[in-house]
């Protein structure tokens, strides 16, 4: 700072002594500075991802538990001639005149797990016939004892409950009872008591008529679960593809000024120039899988990568490199607009050995489709495919100055929106529910990690092994 | 490396650029926050927050003076900002006469003569370093001291050069300087 007032001989002298003297600050004091003004963004992206995928999770559970739920209480609602057959057929109407107040009073609505019967369709076909030719006291064995047993019968798929036998007023071996929840559902219970009374004559025609007079009888309807939540992990191995040379279209680039270059091929190409090793990267991801037919699912989904590759390089006093230039005759740096960084890592020729690693955070939206090729219910062979916009959500990449000189780190050069694209093949194992898959993948960016400004063009590869686990959401 | 590409550097936040920057003239700017800091700690913490500013707002660095001066500009702003912070330091920049300081051997370390001279500077009371270390050693005039610690102008002459005389009493003592004049008025209230 220039002095704006006169010094004398006391103060020069104490400025002299002040400018002597020198501190060294601990190296925490750069550390912080260089984490304020360079802030690790993995972190909040990997929480990010991870809460994602608890959501995801937590929400493919609220779906299925909500699909249980609408037959839960299909079940434990009272039940109405509606949905007891519709129409003006239906058996419990026609019962709830006959003996409306046992029906109605003991009725208790139980969970398919309390002590409900699970029938097949065929064994209710069976029952019925043999219900109807023998009327209800002489039903057959088997199925006797599921209405002596439980009071109720129940559809696959469709549990509902039905008759309490705790009452005293019913008897078990002579009650029965069917039931389907709403939409496409069966039901109908007949009753009688075997207490002499008035309703015995009542009770006794009911069951004397035909059941296809009482009963408007709908099957249900055996949908095929097509919704599928899947999530899986894919170890994989990245690298990178380059393309770009520092030739212009009729002119070499001047190389006068960098001596070390002997091979006149550096200027050809890129991958000549620059020597680098795939290392281990990561891809993390959840998918909603729909199944068009037994043959083809279509998927959607949302994927965390991390890719990453090492580039060897060499450490050096710090200098200027030159990226992006905007001169249309070539890469003669150092013009106006063009992007100039310190470097303290050359391509060649340094004083140490070292090992710049180049790595990306990206979210994906895979978007594709599968293909079974071979198979049964158990396992299957399938291959499929994706096209997956991607955005880059961080990076950390040392990119080869235009006259493969240098390397510096420059993100205003990282493209943030990309385009990827994957193919797999894989054998899954189903489990009841479950479902594993493990195959094969391999990915490919179809746009350069770098804006078009820059010459040279890098396409990401990561070839990988996904393990995957879905679950049918019912 | 040129300062041309560090600034260069700098503005497209390169922290290769930066460090060096930072390498450059951490250490000098360290003494400056050390000589209106409580401790190294604090220093370094203003060091810090300086250099953060330096980082931040370099694109208003506009090669109009020296590097050094600017960055040295926002670094004793900071401190004075931190200092401002402090209550007693807003009570000790206002009084009129300070309190007799007692000094000994052993408060000023005997390691070289820069250091003996800073660590002088340090045992003044800080409403006295603090205006002593803008007027003497900084350049700025009073007006500008009193403009930046909300003082009177008056106020800052007086504090000044009550600073000097308490701190070439203590140098005399320190035999840092040679004892060229006998004790002012305000050297009573010193006690050996």
């Amino acid at each position: 700072m220039e002095r704006k007032h006169y010094m004398d001989e006391f103060e020069n002298f104490l400025s002299e002594k002040a400018d002597q003297y020198k501190l060294y600050p601990s190296d925490k004091v750069w550390e912080n500075i260089h984490k304020h003004l360079h802030p690790n963004r993995r972190w909040p992206y990997i929480t990010a991802g991870l809460l994602l995928i608890g959501l995801t999770f937590v929400g493919e559970r609220f779906i299925s538990h909500s699909a249980n739920t609408g037959v839960a209480s299909a079940v434990n609602s009272p039940v109405s001639s509606e949905t007891l057959g519709g129409g003006n057929s239906s058996l419990a109407t026609e019962s709830s005149s006959s003996v409306p107040k046992n029906i109605d009073q003991n009725r208790t609505p139980v969970s398919g797990k309390q002590g409900a019967k699970v029938i097949s369709m065929q064994d209710y076909l069976a029952f019925r016939e043999s219900s109807t030719a023998q009327k209800a006291t002489n039903i057959s064995p088997a199925t006797g004892e599921a209405i002596a047993d439980g009071n109720e019968l129940v559809f696959v798929n469709n549990p509902v409950a039905t008759v309490d036998k705790s009452s005293p007023r019913l008897n078990p071996e002579t009650s029965r009872s069917f039931g389907t929840p709403a939409g496409g559902a069966v039901m109908l219970s007949v009753q009688r008591e075997k207490h002499q009374g008035p309703m015995d004559a009542t009770a006794d025609a009911e069951l004397a008529r035909p059941w296809t007079d009482n009963v408007n009888i709908r099957f249900p309807h055996f949908k095929p679960n097509k919704w599928a939540w899947q999530f899986y992990v894919a170890p994989t191995v990245s690298y990178r593809n380059l393309s770009g040379s520092m030739e212009t279209k009729n002119t070499p680039v001047q190389l006068s000024g960098i001596p070390y270059i002997a091979n006149a091929d550096y200027g050809k190409d890129v991958n000549a120039a620059v020597s680098q090793r795939p290392a281990m990267g990561l891809q993390v991801g959840t998918s909603w899988i729909y199944s068009v037919n037994k043959m083809l699912r279509l998927k959607i989904g949302l994927q965390l990568n991390y890719s990453r590759y090492m580039v060897n390089a060499y450490k050096a006093a710090p200098e200027r490199a030159a990226y992006a230039p905007s001169d249309p005759n070539g890469f003669t740096g150092y013009n106006s607009d063009s992007i100039r960084l310190v470097s303290i890592y050359r391509n060649f020729n340094g004083y140490t050995s070292v090992d710049l690693t180049n790595e990306y955070f990206q979210l994906a939206a895979p978007m594709g489709a599968e293909l079974k090729l071979l198979g049964d219910r158990k396992v299957e062979w399938v291959i499929a495919g994706t096209v997956q916009p991607t955005y880059n959500l961080n990076n950390q990449a040392y990119l080869i100055s235009t006259n493969f000189k240098n390397y510096a780190e420059e993100p205003t050069l990282i493209r943030r929106w990309n385009l990827a694209t994957s193919f797999e093949t894989y054998v899954s194992i189903s489990t009841g529910n479950y479902k594993w898959q493990i195959g094969p993948q391999f990915r490919y960016q179809l746009l350069s990690s770098y804006k078009d400004k820059y010459p040279i063009k890098e396409y990401l590869l990561d070839y990988g092994f996904k393990i995957g686990l879905s679950r049918t959401i019912r | 490396m040129t300062e041309e590409a560090m600034l260069n550097g700098c503005l497209h936040n390169d922290a290769v650029a930066q460090q060096l920057l930072y390498n450059r003239f951490s250490s000098k700017m360290l003494s400056v926050c050390y000589r209106y800091a409580k401790s190294r700690e604090d220093a370094e913490d203003m060091l810090q927050e300086g250099f953060i500013k330096v980082f931040t707002q370099i694109h208003q660095f506009q090669n109009r003076g020296a590097l050094e001066g600017w960055i040295r500009k926002i670094v004793v702003h900071t401190c004075i900002n931190n200092l401002k912070k402090n209550k007693k330091f807003a009570e000790s920049v206002d009084i009129i006469h300070a309190s007799s300081i007692k000094v000994r051997e052993e408060s000023v370390p005997s390691i070289i003569q820069a250091k003996q001279v800073i660590e002088c500077i340090r045992i003044l009371p800080i409403g006295y370093r603090t205006v002593l270390n803008l007027y003497a050693i900084e350049g700025y005039s009073h007006k500008e001291i009193a403009a930046m610690l909300d003082i009177e102008e008056s106020t800052s002459r007086s504090q000044y050069t009550r600073a000097k005389a308490m701190l070439e009493d203590i140098l005399i003592r320190k035999n840092i300087l040679p004892k060229q004049k006998e004790n002012t008025e305000w050297l009573a209230a010193v006690k050996p």
